[in-house]
Parts: C-alpha cells; sequence; structure tokens
C-alpha cells in the first residue's frame, strides 16, 4: 500500500464520523442560527417569516432574560468558586492518604457518578422543611424552634448551590488530584532542601504546577455550571430568583412552542459560554509553563 | 491476528443483528388484515378501567382495534409531547385526551378539529367542563373526567369549638385563630411556582368578585388591578398572621394534603383525590373529614377552579369516522360509571351524580357536585402557557415579598392584555 492508498484509506475511514458530527453537531447549531432570525411558533406553522433582527431586539428588552442571566452568572461564580476551593482541598487530602486509598477514592467519586435529577431529588427531601435531615438534626440540637424553609424565597439559590457544590466537588478533585499525582517528587525534595515551608510549598510549587490541571477543571465546570438546568428544576423549578437561561429558554422553546425567540436565546447563550470559554481557554494558555513563570 | 473462528462468529453476531432490526422495522409497518387502528393516547390509568373499557369497544367492533398509549403521568411532559407530535404532523395518533387548559392552544393551531353538532347533548354535562371544551363558540372536545378545588376541613376540630362551616373569609380566619390545632397550621394550600398556584389564586381572585377574563382586563383594567392587588395582599396575610405557614409558598398539591392526613391542619385546599387518601388507612384524620365549597368575600360568591381531561380528535387522523365512534363510546354513561365506580374519576355527565351504582361506591360524590356547579375555567388563550407562568411568576414574586401587590397586579394586567390581543 502507498502513500495515496494509505490517505484514501484514511479519508474513507473518517468519512461515517466526520458526516455524523456535520449531522448531529454543525447543523443543529446553523439551523439554530438560521431559526432566530425567523418568526415561527410550532403551533402557528403557516405563520412563518423572516423577522431580521427583531428576536435580538426583543432579548434586548427582555427583563427576565437580564434577571436570569444575572442569576446564572451568580449561580456560576459562587458554586464553581466554592467547587474549586473545595475540590482542590479534597485532592491535597486525598494525596496524602497512604491507607485505604481506594476506599476514599470510590466514597469521593460517588456523588459524581449519581445522576443530577436522583441527586437533586434526594436534596429536595433532605432540605424538605417539614420532613427533611436537616431540619430534623438542627431541630434536635436546639439551634433553630421553627423549621427553615430551604426551598423557599431567600435560602433557594443557597441551597440550589450546595447541591450542585456537593455533586461536582468530586470531579474537581479527581482532575486536580490527577494533578497532584503528575508533580515529580524531586520538586518538593528540592523545595525542602532550600528550606521552604509548607505553605511556601504549596504556594510556589504545587499550585503553578497545578494551574493548567485547576484551568480545566475551571473550564468544563464553568461551562457546565452556566448552562445549569436539571438540579434547580428539581429543587425549585426556578422559583424565588433561582431561574437559570436555560430554564427559561427550555420554556420558550418546549412550552411556548416559540423557536424564532427561544433560538435566539440559545445563539446569545451560545455566544455567552463561548466568550467565557476564550477567556478561560487564554488564561490556560498562559499557565502551559509554569516552569517558565 | 484474530483466528478464523473468531471472524465467523462476529460476523455472524452482525448478521444476526441486522436481521433483528429489520424484523422490527417490518412488523411496525401496518398490515392489511381489514382492520381499522384506532390509537388513543391519555394518561396512566392505575384502576385499568380503561384498558378494560377499551378491550370491551375491540370486541364489540371486530373491524376496529382500538389501542391504549399510555402518556407519562407529568402533565407538562404530556403537554410538551403533544406538541411535538402534532406540530410534526404526526398521524399514528387518532384520539387525544388534553387537559381542560389546552383546547384553545390545540383549536388555534388547528391540532383538532371542531366536533360535529349532535355528537354529545351539551345540557346532558356539567357546565364548567362544557365551557373548558369550547373556544370561539365552537366545540372542539367533549368532557371525560372532571376535578375542582375543594375546602376540606376537620369536623372534629370545628365541633370542639363550637363553630359551623366557615362561608365567608372573615368567619374562615375568625376559625383558623379558635379551632387550629396546636403544634398545627391553620390552611394549607398550593403557593409553590406552578399550575397548581394559578388555580390557587383564581379562586381567591373570584371569590372577591374579581377576574382575569380579557374583557374584564380590557373594559376595565384598573379595576381589574386592584382586585388583583387586594387578592395578593390576602394571601399574603395568611402568612403573615400565622394562618397558613411560610412554606406554603414551596407546596404542591401531596405536601399539603400530607400535612392534612396527618393531622396537622385545621382546613385544606385541594382537588377531589385527596378524599380517598384522608379517608383510607394511613390516615390519622379518617372520619373527620368535611368538604365545603371554598370561603369567599362578604357579598361575594365562590367559585371553584375547573381541572379534569377532555378527549378531542387528532386533525391529522387518517380514521376520523371511527374515532369518532370511539369518543362517543369513551365518554357515554357507561364509560363514565365504570371508570367513576373502579377508578374515582369523576364524571362529567350530571346524571351519573344521581346513579344508585355511582353513589353507593362514591357516598361523598353527591357533596362534591354541590361544588361543581360553582365553577370556572382558568383563562381560555392559545398562549396559555405564557399566560400561566406571568401569573404564577408575579403572584409567587409578590408573596414572597420580592415586588409589591400593586407592581405585580399592573404587570400581570398589562401583560395579559398583551397575551390576549397576539
Amino acid at each position: 500500500m502507498d502513500r495515496r492508498q494509505q490517505k484514501r484509506l484514511i479519508a474513507w475511514l473518517l468519512a461515517p464520523s466526520l458526516v455524523f458530527v456535520t449531522v448531529m453537531g454543525a447543523f443543529p447549531v446553523l439551523s439554530q442560527f438560521v431559526l432566530s432570525f425567523t418568526e415561527f411558533n410550532m403551533k402557528f406553522a403557516d405563520e412563518r417569516g423572516f423577522a431580521g433582527l427583531s428576536n435580538f431586539a426583543k432579548l434586548a428588552g427582555d427583563a427576565i432574560f437580564r434577571q436570569d442571566l444575572w442569576q446564572t452568572f451568580s449561580f456560576t461564580v459562587i458554586s464553581v468558586g466554592l467547587e474549586l476551593t473545595l475540590g482542590l482541598a479534597v485532592a491535597l487530602l486525598l494525596n496524602r492518604i497512604r491507607r485505604g486509598r481506594t476506599v476514599f477514592n470510590t466514597a469521593i467519586i460517588l456523588p459524581w457518578a449519581l445522576p443530577t435529577v436522583v441527586a437533586a431529588t434526594m436534596w429536595s427531601l433532605i432540605l424538605n422543611d417539614r420532613v427533611g435531615l436537616v431540619n430534623s438534626v438542627l431541630g434536635q440540637l436546639g439551634l433553630i424552634e421553627d423549621p427553615i424553609v430551604w426551598l423557599g424565597p431567600g435560602l433557594a439559590m443557597v441551597s440550589c448551590i450546595l447541591a450542585d457544590v456537593w455533586k461536582t466537588v468530586p470531579f474537581v478533585a479527581i482532575i486536580l488530584l490527577a494533578g497532584l499525582k503528575s508533580v515529580p517528587d524531586q520538586y518538593y525534595e528540592a523545595a525542602e532542601l532550600d528550606g521552604a515551608g509548607r505553605w511556601q510549598v504549596f504556594r510556589y510549587v504545587t499550585l503553578p504546577l497545578l494551574k493548567p490541571f485547576i484551568a480545566v477543571a475551571l473550564l468544563f465546570r464553568t461551562m457546565d455550571a452556566f448552562r445549569v438546568f436539571d438540579v434547580i428544576w428539581v429543587l425549585t423549578g426556578g422559583a424565588s430568583r433561582t431561574e437559570t437561561l436555560s430554564i427559561y429558554i427550555y420554556k420558550v422553546l418546549f412550552r411556548y412552542s416559540d423557536m424564532g425567540y427561544g433560538s435566539a436565546m440559545t445563539v446569545a447563550l451560545f455566544a455567552i459560554v463561548f466568550v467565557l470559554s476564550l477567556v478561560l481557554i487564554r488564561f490556560m494558555r498562559i499557565s502551559q509553563d509554569p516552569v517558565s513563570e | 491476528m484474530r483466528s478464523s473462528t473468531e471472524t465467523q462468529r462476529l460476523r455472524m453476531a452482525l448478521l444476526i443483528g441486522a436481521g433483528a432490526l429489520l424484523v422490527g422495522t417490518l412488523s411496525g409497518c401496518s398490515q392489511d388484515d381489514g382492520l381499522t387502528r384506532i390509537v388513543f393516547a391519555a394518561g396512566q390509568d392505575p384502576s385499568g378501567a380503561t384498558a378494560a373499557l377499551i378491550e370491551e369497544y375491540n370486541a364489540a367492533h371486530p373491524d376496529v382495534e382500538v389501542t391504549f398509549q399510555v402518556m407519562p403521568a407529568n402533565t407538562d411532559t404530556q403537554h410538551d409531547a403533544y406538541t411535538t407530535y402534532l406540530s410534526a404532523r404526526e398521524t399514528s395518533i387518532d384520539v387525544y385526551s388534553l387537559d381542560v387548559i389546552w383546547t384553545a392552544e390545540f383549536a388555534r393551531a388547528n391540532w383538532i378539529v371542531p366536533l360535529p353538532d349532535g355528537l354529545i347533548d351539551p345540557d346532558a354535562f356539567l357546565s364548567g367542563p362544557m365551557e373548558s371544551v369550547t373556544w370561539e363558540g365552537t366545540r372542539y372536545a367533549v368532557p371525560w373526567f372532571t376535578d375542582a378545588g375543594l375546602l376540606y376541613y376537620r369536623i372534629d376540630l370545628l365541633a370542639d369549638a363550637g363553630l359551623d362551616v366557615p362561608v365567608t373569609w372573615d368567619e374562615f380566619t375568625a376559625a383558623c385563630a379558635a379551632a387550629t390545632p396546636d403544634e398545627g397550621m391553620g390552611f394549607v394550600w398550593q403557593g409553590a411556582r406552578y399550575e397548581g398556584l394559578i388555580c390557587n389564586f383564581l379562586e381567591f381572585l373570584w371569590g372577591r368578585g374579581g377576574s382575569l377574563d380579557r374583557d374584564h382586563l380590557v373594559s376595565s383594567p384598573d379595576r381589574a388591578a386592584s382586585e388583583i392587588a387586594g387578592t395578593i395582599d390576602f394571601m399574603r396575610s395568611l402568612t403573615e398572621t400565622g394562618v397558613s405557614p411560610a412554606s406554603v409558598l414551596t407546596y404542591k398539591e401531596e405536601d399539603s394534603r400530607r400535612i392534612y392526613t396527618e393531622g396537622q391542619a385545621l382546613f385544606l385546599r385541594n382537588w377531589p383525590y385527596v378524599w380517598s387518601f384522608a379517608e383510607g388507612e394511613e390516615s390519622k384524620v379518617a372520619g373527620t373529614v368535611g368538604i365545603a365549597p371554598l370561603p369567599h368575600a362578604a357579598g361575594e360568591t365562590s367559585y371553584s377552579t375547573i381541572g379534569g381531561w377532555n378527549i378531542a380528535l387528532s386533525a391529522y387522523s387518517e380514521h376520523p369516522d371511527e374515532a369518532l365512534e370511539f369518543i362517543s363510546f369513551i365518554t357515554g354513561t357507561h364509560s363514565l360509571k365504570k371508570r367513576a365506580i373502579e377508578g374515582g374519576y369523576l364524571p362529567t355527565r350530571i346524571a351519573t351524580y344521581a346513579d344508585e351504582d355511582v353513589l353507593t361506591a362514591n357516598p361523598y360524590y353527591a357533596s362534591f357536585f354541590e361544588v361543581f356547579k360553582n365553577t370556572k375555567s382558568r383563562p381560555r388563550s392559545p398562549h396559555y402557557p405564557q399566560l400561566s407562568d406571568v401569573v404564577q411568576d408575579k403572584v409567587h414574586r409578590a408573596l414572597s415579598g420580592e415586588i409589591d401587590s400593586e407592581t405585580a397586579a399592573r404587570d400581570i394586567v398589562s401583560e395579559l392584555t398583551e397575551l390576549y390581543a397576539r
């Protein structure tokens, strides 16, 4: 088989997956883009027409969209921030464990392995104001007199973030643990020889070397958190200032069958996540070569 | 290198797999055996009465075969599945069971067709359900079973306090102050942000003489807004004075039902299904359960929000005549009786409430009937899902203290007026 033949074979072998990716990936994204410039409600299909930028003009003046964007942003910043901090702490602990490592690793990954809907339903029971575990423990300890309404006005977002953090800390921890394992022992030994204290080792050796891993975790978690739907849908249905963009988009697309406006919102969400990811990827590049810093 | 027998076995497995796929596809195609196939989509009936009725129908009609396509129990999931099927002009389902709030939407989209005159006698049905199948003067469906908001109370607690069943809201709050059980609650209802909230809200609003109807909002927007604001203020006062717990803003039907059947509430607003739970084995209030119409403001009338389901013919059915005949059967007296007796589905035909067999099986139907005489539909609009979300969202925000009741009321009036005009 000469080179050309080989190349042709490679092209043929790749063709099916290319077609698959085009049909399943590129086509829906493009058609969503086209739809965002049309007026199209599935219920009134015969009134379909070109809408120009009117969907985007409506978006700019949509107070619900603005509020949901802000809520999504707050959810993302707070939950990802907590997840990275706690995930790092867990990873550092796991890295120090010498005995029973398998048991701990398995235990820590469990929340991540649960389907989100199952985990969220569990939390909705734990946080239930009357029969929930949290209120009954707090009550037994004499810390509260009246039950706290965890999923009601005021605390709803806190509860959603709590459930999301519980679920995704393992993901961050496992990525960071892999990063910690990849740091050669010589670095630590060298630092110790130079008389670095614990904090200094962490600050000047561990953290810089871990940066690419932190960036990966940050990127994945930010993209995921910005599109959050299931945790909040199960816990509050979007009530009490917890509605996120994905929930609003779901309502417009599927409850109101408004494909035009819903697609415009999807395009906007896509653009926001895209820009966010670019920013984060830049951050990742900078830290690609930590030793030269 | 893979051994040759292994390759052979792999090839054989692939062949078998492909063959199975092919057979599966072919068997899905229609068979030419002269049978007319009708598919009926509806939510699950745990009692099995519906399936038995369909079997009975098929036995009596050898040339027709009706299949029962069971849909997910969740109403919104059913709605989204149906809108997806119908916007794709799906022909495989002939007869749909539709929530009472969907008629306008499905009719306006031309997904369901007007029913021929003479298919049913409108006077034989309860007026609330009959109102719900009508859109712009045309009947699009046949009422199948009904539901309406009721006030459940504790006979023993009211008797201990020497009180009558409250009729007005003033008597109601006075009764809560006097007869609420220790460590318990006065009144539980459904205040979470979901479809149940608009049902509860409308009952409070109607009972104070208000309305969300199109004509009312257009002709007197200021009056409508002040009625809405007054209603929200009253609902807020329930939680602020401790008549209802603060957590009522997270309650759906089952949350509030459990509190009542555990004996921790004096009053409950809920649907008729609660009766069999409240008088059931696990209930702590069995034998002390009373039902009454919901309270209203002095000088006004009590109205209950109507729920329930109707049966409609798909515009894309390939066998409309056979499908219509099946609709007549499944909404006929015989079917409604059987479903009432075996499944507890509240019939929509007035005569069923005087039927001896039905009353023997469900003696409490007589008191339900009193409530069912005064029911109203939720606003009828092809944009109902949006309309409902606006009301749910504004009312819930106002009850949570995020916005004041005047703002909520003004927003509801202006946004609903805009939706009605679309």
